[in-house]
């Protein structure tokens, strides 16, 4: 688990967050769901030590990047931003590294009982004003890695304009990602 | 309880909507949240430090950072092995001690929507948050 050091509201200098029990790492790889023509591939890097200036810490990350086709066409593809290590960690379409538990909201009733998951920071590039998470289950069912998605908005957005969609292009829901 | 996410979309909507107009009062931009032991209310208090506050996270990933900090101080209350989480009182704490000097403050009042206080921060007695009647203000 990713070990910290909370007192009261202060936020340790010099802390570093490491991922020594490796959570984050089950879900390394490139992952695939598909629902009739709908395909979702997400490719999750661990980015170790990510340095923070701002607080003197370092922390481990899930960092990912993703293609989204229907019928063919590509709707989304931001696999290529995965490579550019010049962007700011929480700026990558999909991030994060907290650690959740099987009470914590998401809550998940078919996990184990010291299962941990992990929350992840998701952002459609065509509607980054929504606060959309992604908490990540990880199980092998009959030898196959699988990722349970909880894809879901996680805070309050500020919509810019009335019409502005509310969704992102892929929707929120369930989603249960193969091991490719 | 609210989050650092809710601070920035208040600022946000009130930019939007009531900055511009002059002599508008940047305190008629409320967000409420209804939950099992009361409704909390936040409201801009100083809109220059709002502002100031909010310019210090110019990006959605930074905006992000942010709210992964007083979420961690919030999780650290979760506990793994009874399955419990904080109760009310330590998420009230920890968000009027977060909103110090950031223009906004916090309020809670009965189911009936009856008995607002002002919920504050009191280094003084940090264990506690000061509670202040509002009518008394």
């Amino acid at each position: 688990m990713l070990h910290y050091i909370v007192q009261s509201q202060t936020y340790q200098k010099g802390t570093h967050y490491k991922d020594l029990d490796g959570d984050l790492s089950d879900f390394v790889g490139v992952w695939k769901w598909q629902n009739n023509d709908s395909i979702v591939t997400i490719k999750f890097e661990k980015w170790e030590d990510v340095y923070d200036s701002d607080y003197n810490q370092y922390e481990d990350y899930l960092v990912g990047a993703y293609k989204f086709t229907v019928n063919g066409s590509v709707i989304e593809d931001n696999l290529s931003q995965l490579n550019d290590n010049s962007i700011f960690i929480l700026d990558h379409y999909i991030a994060g590294n907290t650690i959740l538990h099987k009470g914590q909201y998401p809550k998940c009733e078919n996990c184990a009982e010291h299962q941990r998951q992990v929350f992840v920071f998701f952002t459609d590039p065509e509607r980054e004003y929504l606060n959309s998470a992604m908490v990540l289950r990880y199980k092998v069912e009959d030898g196959v890695e699988k990722m349970h998605v909880v894809f879901y908005p996680f805070e309050n957005s500020f919509l810019p304009s009335i019409d502005s969609p509310n969704q992102n292009r892929i929707p929120y829901g369930d989603y249960t990602f193969i091991k490719q | 309880m609210f989050s650092a996410m809710d601070a920035f979309a208040l600022n946000k909507h009130n930019t939007a909507f009531n900055h511009d107009i002059v002599g508008t009062d940047e305190s008629l931009s409320v967000y409420i949240l209804v939950v099992a032991t009361g409704t909390y209310a936040i409201k801009i208090n100083d809109l220059d430090a709002i502002q100031t506050y909010h310019a210090q996270f110019p990006t959605k990933g930074k905006e992000k950072k942010e709210y992964k900090r007083l979420n961690r101080i919030y999780n650290s209350h979760y506990n793994p092995a009874s399955g419990t989480t904080g109760d009310f009182d330590d998420y009230e704490l920890d968000f009027a001690n977060y909103i110090q000097s950031k223009g906004i403050s916090l309020y809670k009042a009965e189911n009936d929507l009856s008995g607002w206080k002002r919920l504050e921060f009191d280094a003084d007695n940090p264990t506690e948050v000061k509670k202040t009647t509002c009518n008394e203000n």
